[in-house]
């Protein structure tokens, strides 16, 4: 069974469809948070999932524990994806946000709200984004906490998720004046990572 | 530089029309310009007529930059130019190539991505500001925050274009500034 690899056009027509997504996203996520978004080029990596721990703290330096959320995806491109945030930088987020988040008397359950908020913009926005754009419309599942201050490797231990390949798409919303920062990881199986290189072939074909 | 009436010339058989708009288009941009934006020396002021042309009339084929990392957005906006548009393309992958083309003269235009890496359109917009900005910037962001429009319009760029780029939205600005008529 071979790696399915993404061949440098694809990798850029990938890298550019992520783009378009993450400035939806950000918008998004802008107004949910009424701050500006500081973007840069998002980068996307495919690996297998047993490499992904590994791969993702290379790309984001995440050493420490981790708040996921998950959401699945159904389309001829189907798969989970995954929002992840440190720990410790849900609480600089949560002293961003005014009303409801900072008032409430439960703030346990105010913070796990918004990071479902902010997962849910982030998972909505990207992933319909880029499917949208390679042809497809995705049906969402709920979305679902994974778990609060894991480690990466706990993210990704075999037998929690289903999938093979994980799309590593290095999402870096930055906060203008406190660093918060998201990533979106989208795993699916090896075949839909092949529809996906035939729907970036078609794009990159109609030019 | 070429010689003044040979440049009439070729522009009226090009798109022969009244003369009104024969002046128009070759004058508008730089009228456009010297309202929109202080100039640090305008070439207006005490320059007869006969040497103001030639100066501030954009050369034809019109240079224009394309700078965008993404090899995929470079030709979705290449497509989205106007097929008779008589421009001479010149691409750029990051903001230091767009920054060096500017500097060339190859940029009457540039169409400007945010996101790249050595140096973003930000950071280019700031080192035009530095420079003569003898250009139009239109910038072509998937950033589509009201504040990131915000910015780059007060640091000089002329126009905002969200991505994914169509021909519908390029066409109106390039009008408005008489780009392409």
């Amino acid at each position: 069974m071979s790696e399915p690899v993404l061949t440098e056009d694809q990798r850029d027509a990938l890298q550019e469809v992520a783009n378009l997504a993450m400035g939806q996203a950000a918008t998004r996520l802008a107004s949910l948070l009424d701050a500006f978004i500081e973007l840069s080029v998002p980068r996307v990596k495919v690996v297998a999932v047993s490499e992904a721990a590994q791969a993702l703290r290379e790309m984001t330096g995440i050493e420490d524990t981790v708040s996921a959320v998950r959401q699945g995806f159904r389309s001829d491109i189907k798969g989970e994806a995954l929002v992840i945030c440190r720990s410790d930088s849900i609480d600089q987020l949560c002293s961003l946000v005014s009303d409801p988040y900072s008032r409430s008397s439960y703030e346990a359950v105010s913070q796990q709200e918004l990071v479902f908020d902010v997962a849910n913009v982030l998972t909505g926005a990207c992933v319909s984004c880029i499917l949208d754009q390679l042809g497809r419309t995705p049906v969402f599942s709920a979305p679902g906490l994974l778990g609060e201050a894991m480690t990466l490797d706990e993210v990704f231990q075999p037998g929690v998720l289903q999938w093979e390949v994980a799309l590593l798409v290095e999402v870096n919303f930055a906060l203008e004046d406190q660093s918060f920062r998201a990533h979106l990881v989208m795993l699916m199986a090896e075949e839909s990572i092949r529809h996906m290189n035939e729907a970036l072939d078609e794009l990159l074909s109609s030019l | 530089m070429r010689a003044h009436g040979f440049r009439h010339t070729r522009l009226a058989e090009r798109a022969p029309r009244s003369f009104a708009s024969f002046i128009l288009a070759s004058f508008s941009p730089f009228e456009r310009r010297s309202t929109d934006r202080t100039l640090k020396k305008s070439p207006l002021p005490a320059v007869n007529a006969q040497e103001l042309i030639p100066l501030t009339d954009p050369p034809m084929p019109l240079p224009i930059v394309i700078a965008d990392d993404s090899l995929l957005a470079r030709k979705v906006l290449t497509k989205a130019l106007p097929p008779d548009w008589d421009v001479d393309v010149s691409y750029a992958t990051n903001g230091r190539e767009a920054l060096g083309l500017y500097r060339e003269g190859k940029a009457s235009v540039m169409f400007l991505d945010l996101t790249m890496p050595d140096m973003t359109g930000y950071q280019v917009l700031e080192a035009l500001q530095h420079e003569d900005l003898n250009t139009f910037v239109i910038v072509v962001s998937a950033d589509v925050q009201p504040m990131a429009q915000s910015r780059v319009r007060a640091l000089g760029a002329v126009a905002f274009i969200a991505k994914p780029v169509t021909p519908e939205a390029v066409l109106p600005i390039l009008k408005e500034y008489g780009l392409y008529v």
